[in-house]
């Protein structure tokens, strides 16, 4: 599984350290604030990620239904909306894990 | 390594027919029953059983601590693991799973695996009104205080989102203490890196490959080590994987016995959930559905059989890339079992009993393996996998109640 320090893209690397920093503390909505930001970051680079890159059509590897819609913006890139203030330390976890993991497959 | 059988109840409907034969449940019941009490004779180190609710054909295993509690009376051993409870408050409150686990603990003398999920298909999630992206936060908040139920002397009581109970001690309390050893169902990646960081055991229902198996378990015991907060009053670190078996003397019989099985348990498995058409509660016939596009695949089958790879080598990873790494001989399933071992994964979990697949011929596979193939594994355990998981926790000062 993927670590921070495995992301070469510098801001990327640092929201993603962050998400990790606010879940260790319990900041659990500003940990997925975060990690979101990354993935948004992730698919501004590598606007086919999602449908062409390492994970499309896996589907253990699918975008997590946790209290964040992926909702198509202008443009033909998805923008992501927090549908609740309010996240657990679990689904914290989980979204930094996801997003890291994209991160690395990603080669960002 | 260890061992052990992991139960849906896949119950098929006679392909000729439109419902089940009046005996038919009862029947895939005592015949668990049967095949949990040779494993147990065998020396098999676990049998978990799932739950699942409305899933025709692919589980009726609606009630497994019913059925559990019978096992217990029918084995002397084997450690009987809920694989697992649902833990969202609207399909179990928590203080009933913590009063059944305990029951269940007591009656079969302190040999419960307490495996803990959220529930996942929609017809599930939907019979019992939860909402699906509010399932983990329910699923974390009710194991918590399930945990707190089974040691507390009384409850605090708890005023959560999704749980509300004034003080009460929930009685009886389990024999094994502080609690059974806790897991939870895990298959998605990141959920196995969240078992280890709450102290839980993964109960992979991923049917990881060896590589993905290796990434996961390096990365899930560093976590136990960096970055654990239990969940409950004792942890048990542990990594499992489900996959299907069927042992016989030569893999063609192996095949022949099993295969169908095991791409019913598939098929079954994704009936329900998109681009699958939705089920169809009290008509569905997934059977008849399965047996029709496998004659078409066949025949597709047949006639790409030209395309095998020439090389004998090549053709035999080929084929058994089409059946999984345990449908085949001793010899063949030993080869992948060392894959695992390797990895370090603690726990392989067999789904011996799945589709059409006959009892006779699954308890024959499972005195098979058991006699040629486990014992090795077994005992490698102790000597190899059982210091290697001391190293792992170095520095771990938790209460470690795990079985493995």
């Amino acid at each position: 599984m993927a670590r921070p320090s495995q992301v070469q893209d510098e801001e990327l690397r640092g929201l993603i350290t962050a998400a990790r920093e606010a879940y260790l503390h319990d900041r659990n909505l500003e940990s997925v604030e975060k990690s979101v930001a990354a993935f948004r970051g992730l698919l501004q680079r590598q606007p086919d990620f999602l449908s062409t890159g390492p994970f499309a059509g896996n589907n253990r590897r699918v975008f997590p239904q946790l209290g964040v819609a992926m909702k198509q913006a202008g443009g033909g890139q998805p923008d992501f909306v927090l549908e609740r203030r309010q996240f657990s330390n679990p689904e914290a976890i989980t979204w930094f894990e996801y997003v890291s993991d994209c991160l690395v497959a990603a080669k960002l | 390594m260890k061992f052990g059988l992991f139960y849906e109840l896949q119950l098929p409907k006679p392909y000729d027919g439109d419902t089940w034969n009046p005996d038919d449940e009862r029947r895939i019941i005592h015949e668990m029953l049967e095949q949990v009490e040779l494993a147990d004779q065998l020396g098999f180190d676990y049998v978990f059983e799932v739950e699942h609710h409305f899933l025709e054909e692919y589980s009726h295993s609606s009630a497994p601590e019913v059925v559990l509690a019978a096992a217990s009376q029918r084995t002397k051993r084997i450690r009987l693991g809920h694989g697992i409870v649902h833990m969202p408050p609207g399909h179990n409150h928590p203080a009933r799973t913590a009063e059944r686990v305990a029951t269940l603990d007591l009656v079969s003398n302190g040999r419960v695996e307490f495996g803990t999920g959220e529930g996942a298909s929609d017809m599930e999630l939907g019979g019992f009104n939860t909402e699906r992206g509010l399932k983990k936060q329910m699923w974390e908040e009710s194991t918590r205080e399930c945990l707190r139920m089974l040691t507390a002397e009384p409850y605090a009581g708890h005023d959560g989102p999704f749980l509300r109970m004034p003080v009460r001690n929930v009685i009886p309390k389990s024999l094994q203490k502080p609690h059974p050893p806790v897991w939870v169902a895990a298959s998605r990646r990141e959920t196995v890196m969240l078992a280890a960081r709450l102290g839980m055991g993964s109960l992979g229902f991923g049917f990881e490959t060896p590589e993905e198996a290796d990434e996961r378990i390096e990365r899930y015991w560093e976590l136990v080590r960096e970055e654990c907060r239990p969940i409950g009053a004792a942890i048990n670190p542990a990594v499992s994987t489900v996959a299907t078996m069927m042992c016989a003397p030569t893999d063609e019989q192996a095949v022949a016995q099993g295969l169908a099985g095991a791409q019913f348990f598939s098929f079954s498995l994704g009936r329900g959930t998109p681009p699958n058409p939705p089920r169809n509660p009290g008509h569905d016939h997934l059977y008849r559905e399965f047996i029709d596009a496998r004659r078409e695949k066949d025949q597709a089958k047949a006639a790409a059989r030209d395309q095998e790879p020439e090389d004998e080598g090549q053709r035999a990873l080929y084929r058994a890339g089409q059946r999984g790494g345990f449908i085949g001989s001793p010899r063949f399933i030993r080869e992948n079992l060392k894959k695992y071992e390797a990895a370090h994964l603690d726990a392989m979990i067999f789904v011996a009993q799945c589709g059409d697949r006959k009892h006779d011929e699954i308890m024959a596979s499972i005195e098979l393996f058991a006699k040629e193939v486990m014992p090795e594994f077994q005992e490698r355990h102790e000597k190899i996998q059982r210091p290697w998981r001391e190293q792992q926790l170095d520095g771990v000062t938790f209460l470690n109640n795990s079985t493995i």
